[in-house]
């Protein structure tokens, strides 16, 4: 299955939970920090809507 | 003076006449296309031993029994187990390299592969047998012959079907809705990264297959041979996509109403004809093959259901 490692929002209202959470400050914000932990974690980063991101792996599917 | 020795000498002429078969059907037989396997001097060098021994076996098993040394089958049974070991030496070394590909083969194409390379050794046995079998009833040139016509029927045997035989293949758009990329009307992923849907819409080609009937929709769903297309098409095109960079997925995915699928290549030459050429010709795998209309109409033969 695969997993949520990282979550990234510009509003800090929207979200809550286990995952490890960053706050942009806004959208351009929000895609860099996304782009840095993609490429850091080799996780895809997925659009729940515009002002929230997630990063799944996908990896732990085959293992 | 030469065929006054060929006559005398029936069983010498019978085993290096099939030994030669056998050895010529494995060479035609060893290719290394663009599967790029095995491509490596020592790669090949392996198989031609290989078919070497393959038919010398089935050349010197023919003048053994005609002599009634009924236990030359024995070596025959052991060669099987031999060749039986080449096929876990290919999956064993195809398998290991796979990780370290950019989009690897999948395991059903590497059975696939390790598959033919063990059956390519029985081929090369059977033209050595049938040569080496009317070498020595008949006459040498009868064995010639033999030979040859097994190496046609061998080259004809080799080639197996490709994707164009079950689906229709076409060029689609590759467009985003918002985060959701589509290829022609089936969903493949959500991209995150503005800067990753850029790349894709700029280097992504799409394609949709179509499949030609009930039983081709179950083998195109088959997750094998949809990995089998990316890696084809990855290596043939080149593939843009590098470690750590997960979004740039090759990917393939079924539109589950349909039943095509959507295929999203990210190809370093962006060619339409080759890249068309390239999905067209990704061999069908025999593990994805599936009959479902052959076994429900067998089962229900007789035994009306209900």
């Amino acid at each position: 299955m695969a997993k949520i490692v990282g979550i990234i929002t510009t509003d800090k209202e929207s979200v809550g939970g286990g995952a490890p959470m960053f706050f942009a400050k806004d959208r351009e914000d929000l895609q860099k920090i996304s782009h840095l932990v993609e490429k850091v974690l080799d996780c895809a980063a997925h659009e729940v809507h515009p002002d929230l991101f997630i990063i799944v792996d996908h990896h732990s599917e085959s293992q | 003076m030469i065929s006054h020795w060929l006559v005398t000498h029936k069983d010498m002429t019978s085993v290096v006449l099939g030994t030669a078969f056998g050895m010529a059907t494995r060479i035609i037989m060893l290719r290394s296309d663009y599967r790029q396997y095995p491509a490596y001097p020592h790669g090949k060098i392996i198989h031609l031993a290989l078919g070497l021994i393959a038919g010398a076996l089935g050349a010197v098993a023919v003048p053994s029994l005609y002599n009634k040394n009924y236990t030359a089958i024995t070596f025959l049974a052991l060669a099987a187990q031999q060749f039986r070991e080449v096929r876990n030496m290919e999956r064993g070394t195809l398998t290991a390299i796979d990780h370290l590909e950019l989009v690897p083969k999948g395991a059903a194409y590497i059975e696939g592969i390790a598959v033919v390379f063990e059956g390519r050794n029985y081929l090369a046995i059977l033209a050595a047998f049938l040569s080496s079998l009317c070498a020595l009833v008949f006459n040498w040139w009868s064995g010639l012959i033999a030979g040859a016509v097994t190496l046609f029927v061998v080259l004809r045997f080799m080639k197996g079907k490709s994707i164009t035989h079950v689906a229709t293949v076409e060029r689609a758009t590759v467009k985003f809705d918002g985060p959701n990329l589509y290829v022609g009307d089936v969903y493949m992923m959500n991209v995150g990264l503005d800067e990753n849907r850029t790349i894709i819409e700029e280097e992504g080609m799409g394609f949709i297959l179509t499949p030609k009937n009930d039983d081709s929709k179950v083998t195109i769903a088959n997750l094998g041979q949809r990995q089998a297309i990316l890696h084809d098409v990855s290596t043939r095109l080149g593939v843009y996509r590098d470690d750590g960079d997960p979004a740039l997925l090759p990917i393939a995915k079924l539109g589950l109403r349909t039943g095509k699928l959507g295929l999203l290549v990210l190809p370093r030459e962006k060619d339409d004809d080759k890249a068309y050429q390239a999905v067209c010709s990704v061999p069908l795998l025999e593990a994805a093959v599936r009959m479902p209309t052959e076994a429900n109409r067998k089962s229900t033969e007789g035994k009306p259901v209900g």
